[in-house]
């Protein structure tokens, strides 16, 4: 098998990285089967993409949306980005940390028994 | 790997569909209530995921052409650990590094081993575990602790059974074991689920289950109320099982949960951390240490590290002539 070393996973190269407690999102995939595991962590990833960007979006003003899509088009792994979120946004982190923490309970939920 | 794991699948789980079908709605309201947005992504023909994607074949790009070590190749990690310990032994030149253990010293820490690993299995006193955690770090070249995060097992010393091989991903089979067949393989997956990451058995996926841990964790006095929280943080942790007897050790990660109470041992090793680390030879009877290793930044590769070879290099290095700045420390 052609196998490549993944020294950091690729799910966790996002700039909002630091904000996420990983441990969460890998108990949360073990809530599924083991052959659904990459179909959840995906679906898991996905749903935060959208989490993060839509609490961003509303507080962001709106005449940056445009600049900041090119940025994370162009860097989306940089955690500067979160610099570069602050010095415009009031408390973005602690709001991206609400956003990201009501989520993964809400698909806890969905995934328990 | 996945293609596409948002489109509509008929062979998902309740659960799966159900994750599935909350991913749609959050889609939705990103899409409805940020329309301006929206429209950039489609004019861009993009979705927010590929955000991510672009951004690791960036990153993939990056590395190749300028050696950012995202990949590394398996030969890296395959390195004996005895060359990153020569080297620093090897170079401690007077004006680079200060040799950190004596010869004596190391010799005194391998004998006072050999004595621990005899006692029944337990935990060394506060003050005789700190000063072999320090003596340790100093020889190895990294940071080993019988307690990490505030956890530690139920005992770091004992005896360490041999297990099975380990299933990497579910339709792993004995023949794809390229070492040791003859221990046969578990019918089970590991207590910490699959070594392949995200359905890709990478090169540190077949490294984690050749030098792989079974350790007591279902006994831990805090598991019961904490596991959600433990489990995680066991799930591959870099650990070191030291035979004082055989004076080896073997770097490997927490792979699997055992052995059960009554069979009087107190962990396991793979079929390569038995066999390499010489754990159950006339001398050593299993008799072993085990630690952690703290190793945030994933550097110390797994395997084997002979600890008889280190001597010389420490030797060598007392011999060296003593560095401009420690002797005007020591006056």
């Amino acid at each position: 098998m052609n196998v490549t070393m993944i020294s950091t996973s690729p799910s966790k190269r996002v700039f909002y990285a630091p904000l996420i407690r990983w441990e969460i999102i890998d108990e949360m995939v073990f809530l599924t089967e083991p052959h659904e595991h990459t179909h959840t962590r995906e679906l898991i990833l996905r749903t935060l993409d959208h989490v993060v960007m839509d609490t961003i979006m509303k507080h962001l003003a709106e005449k940056e949306h445009e600049l900041f899509l090119e940025k994370c088009q162009a860097e989306y792994h940089n955690e500067e980005l979160l610099d570069w979120l602050e010095e415009r946004v009031t408390e973005i982190k602690p709001r991206l940390q609400d956003s990201i923490r009501a989520t993964k309970v809400e698909i806890r939920l969905l995934l328990q028994d | 790997m996945i293609n596409n794991p948002a489109s509509t699948s008929t062979s998902f789980s309740p659960k799966l569909s159900a994750l599935q079908e909350y991913y749609h709605q959050t889609k939705g309201n990103f899409h409805k209530r940020h329309k301006k947005a929206s429209d950039w992504l489609s004019v861009n023909a993009l979705d927010l995921h590929q955000f991510r994607q672009t951004s690791q074949q960036v990153l993939a790009a990056a590395s190749l052409a300028g050696g950012v070590a995202l990949n590394q190749p398996i030969d890296k990690l395959a390195q004996p650990h005895i060359t990153q310990l020569q080297e620093k032994f090897k170079d401690a030149v007077p004006d680079q590094e200060i040799v950190e253990v004596t010869l004596e010293e190391w010799k005194s820490v391998i004998s006072k081993m050999q004595g621990y690993v005899k006692q029944a299995p337990g935990h060394l006193p506060e003050d005789e575990e700190q000063y072999l955690e320090q003596q340790l770090t100093d020889m190895l070249g990294f940071e080993v602790a019988a307690e990490l995060d505030g956890i530690r097992l139920n005992h770091s010393y004992g005896i360490m059974g041999g297990e099975q091989h380990l299933r990497r991903f579910p339709t792993d089979s004995l023949d794809q074991h390229d070492a040791y067949q003859e221990s046969g393989i578990a019918p089970n997956r590991g207590a910490f689920g699959w070594f392949t990451d995200n359905g890709v058995l990478t090169d540190q996926a077949v490294e984690r289950e050749k030098y792989y841990f079974a350790v007591q964790t279902l006994y831990l006095p805090t598991w019961n109320k904490d596991h959600a929280r433990l489990k995680p943080w066991f799930k591959f942790r870099k650990m070191i099982m030291i035979n004082p007897a055989e004076e080896i050790a073997v770097v490997g990660v927490v792979g699997d949960a055992g052995p059960a109470l009554w069979v009087n041992k107190q962990y396991g090793g793979s079929p390569e951390v038995i066999r390499e680390g010489k754990v159950w030879s006339r001398e050593s009877r299993g008799r072993v240490i085990l630690l952690f290793v703290d190793d945030p930044e994933d550097k110390v590769p797994l395997g084997p590290i002979d600890l008889k070879s280190i001597a010389p290099y420490i030797a060598e290095a007392e011999a060296l002539p003593m560095p401009e700045a420690s002797r005007e420390e020591q006056t």
